[in-house]
């Protein structure tokens, strides 16, 4: 969002720049062009007022020159003659453009020149000596008469230049003034522009932080959910741990004591049965035998289902001797030296079978995997801790890289854990393989004091 | 032949009704008595003037441990014989027993021909026993 609006400011800032640069620069180059027409009209209005000017200075020069002969009084006349003509082609050109100033122009052209003529005339007269023509021509009054308009046409241009003036001012007044507004409108337009653009940072600021506090939040209640979804998944697998021990234990018990002793019984009456026929009946005999070894087949299946489902040593000899008699037949199975060093804890029934189990897969998975010579089983409880390890100077392996047989040892840490216990598992590949759990000991309330006595 | 006075340690009924019909036919015994746990027996063997020849002990029993009555049948004057009669007759638990005072442990389920011919020897006087579990 940021992204997409800054180019747009950023655009919207440089046109108005443009503009305002445009408005300076039109109303600078207005003002300055009608400035130089002002100064124009300034040489206008000088220019009429030489034509009156020379037009006295000419009709001064004839009257001096007529009353007194001298041509010294004839200069001011010829200077009038010499000036009058660029001073009138001055204004011709200046109201090119303006018709009715150009009209007037054109009259006070014609009556100048209209007097420029009598006083040559008068001029020429006197020289020719005819002196009494001329006073005549003087005398009449027609001179006056065209002073006097010559005077008036000037005025008129005068008042007409001056009009232009007072258009030209009200021009840049009004070029001024339009460029102010334009500068002052395009400067609040900009101070707009800049709060609209503040103020909608400071939204896209208070948005973006209100965003990154829901994700954090967000966050947060995904970890209160992980962390509460494992705890339930952990009282699960105990649970679920809890009652797959416990139907073992039942199926164990149940097999043993009742089948155990039906078996046992057919064996009595088997025995029972043998003297009486000795003797008698040898083939019966023979079908005796029989039938006492497909029970003696039943009894060591049951056998063997049994320990299967459940250590029976372990309810009955207490830990340490369970698993030194695990140890025992680990090490005549395998040929594996075990040494163990099993000292008497003080566990609930739960957490030793967990450590039973442990110690069971962890040598289950020496015999299968790590080729070792020697492996080392040590139980002994430090505090409030039972610990547990099981090591052996096997083959080892690589803990980053799964095993395709981690399951056992995962299960193995969910269990150690689901009873506020901790699993540690030290191996490298050639360096063997240790396995250590602490478990919490019992609290002593004289739970403990049962299978002591057993 | 005087009979052999025996006491029976074995909580399962079926076992224990079998077993003493079966010794009473085929050995010459008196059945004195038999105790389901751990308790009993251990309070039996206490009354003064016991005096018996055998003692058979099942290792699980219901409530407590045919352990603890070997050991406390071990502390009697040592005239009399106990034997073990278990479901768990492992290499360890027969130690265990022997170490306690037990004459000979029989395997329940293999050994009931053993136990029965150790009885008749016994009843005849004969206690020069031969190895362990000899007969299946």
């Amino acid at each position: 969002m940021l992204a997409s609006r800054i180019p747009l400011a950023f655009a919207l800032a440089c046109l108005a720049a443009l503009a305002l640069v445009f408005i300076s620069e039109g109303s600078y180059r207005q003002a300055i062009g009608t400035l130089d027409a002002l100064g124009a009209m300034g040489m206008a209005r000088s220019n009429i007022q030489n034509v009156e000017r020379s037009m006295l200075n000419a009709e001064t020069g004839q009257r001096g020159y007529l009353l007194s002969g001298d041509a010294e009084y004839r200069r001011p006349y010829d200077e009038a003659l010499r000036d009058i003509d660029g001073t009138l082609r001055f204004l011709r050109q200046h109201y090119r453009d303006d018709a009715r100033a150009r009209a007037v122009v054109a009259r006070l052209d014609e009556l100048i020149e209209t007097k420029l003529s009598e006083i040559a005339l008068t001029i020429r007269l006197f020289d020719e000596g005819k002196r009494r023509t001329t006073e005549e021509i003087l005398m009449s009054g027609i001179g006056r008469e065209r002073m006097d308009a010559i005077r008036a046409l000037g005025a008129e241009l005068l008042a007409l230049e001056s009009r232009r003036v007072a258009a030209g001012r009200d021009d840049i007044y009004r070029t001024l003034m339009w460029s102010r507004i334009g500068v002052a409108v395009l400067a609040a337009g900009c101070l707009v522009a800049l709060l609209l653009y503040l103020r909608q940072s400071s939204a896209l600021v208070r948005q973006q932080l209100e965003q990154k506090r829901r994700a954090l939040s967000e966050r947060d209640r995904l970890e209160l959910e992980v962390a509460q979804r494992t705890a339930q998944l952990t009282e699960l697998a105990r649970h679920l741990q809890t009652a797959r021990e416990d139907e073992r234990s039942r199926l164990a018990r149940d097999l043993h004591d009742e089948l155990g002793a039906l078996l046992t019984s057919a064996k009595l009456d088997a025995a029972r049965i043998r003297p009486r026929l000795a003797g008698v009946a040898p083939e019966v005999q023979e079908r005796l035998t029989h039938l006492v070894d497909t029970l003696n087949s039943g009894i060591a299946l049951k056998r063997r289902i049994i320990e299967d489902l459940r250590p029976s040593a372990l309810g009955n000899l207490g830990l340490g001797a369970a698993l030194e008699i695990l140890a025992r037949e680990f090490a005549e199975q395998t040929g594996i030296t075990v040494h163990d060093q099993l000292d008497a804890v003080a566990l609930d029934a739960d957490s030793e079978l967990v450590i039973y189990r442990l110690v069971q897969e962890a040598i289950t998975n020496i015999g299968k995997h790590a080729r070792a010579r020697q492996v080392w089983i040590r139980l002994a409880e430090h505090g409030e801790r039972v610990e547990v390890s099981v090591r052996d100077d096997g083959v080892g392996f690589d803990p980053e890289v799964r095993q395709a047989s981690s399951h056992g040892l995962i299960g193995m840490r969910f269990r150690v854990e689901a009873h506020g216990g901790t699993l540690h598992l030290h191996s490298a590949p050639g360096r063997g393989t240790s396995i250590e759990v602490f478990l919490p000991v019992l609290q002593r309330d004289g739970v403990s004091a049962d299978r002591e006595a057993a | 032949m005087t009979p052999l006075k025996t006491y029976i340690v074995e909580d399962s009924a079926v076992i224990r009704d079998n077993l003493i019909a079966t010794l009473e036919e085929l050995v010459p015994v008196q059945v004195m008595g038999t105790a389901e746990d751990e308790a009993s027996a251990v309070q039996w063997l206490r009354q003064p003037g016991r005096d018996f020849d055998l003692m058979i002990v099942d290792i699980f029993l219901k409530r407590g441990s045919g352990l603890g009555v070997l050991r406390v049948a071990g502390e009697q004057a040592p005239h009399h014989k106990v034997v073990v009669l278990t479901n768990y007759a492992t290499p360890d638990m027969r130690r265990r027993c022997l170490e306690l005072g037990a004459d000979r442990v029989f395997d329940k389920s293999n050994e009931i021909d053993a136990l029965i011919l150790y009885c008749n020897r016994l009843a005849g006087g004969d206690v020069g026993a031969p190895a362990i579990g000899a007969l299946g």
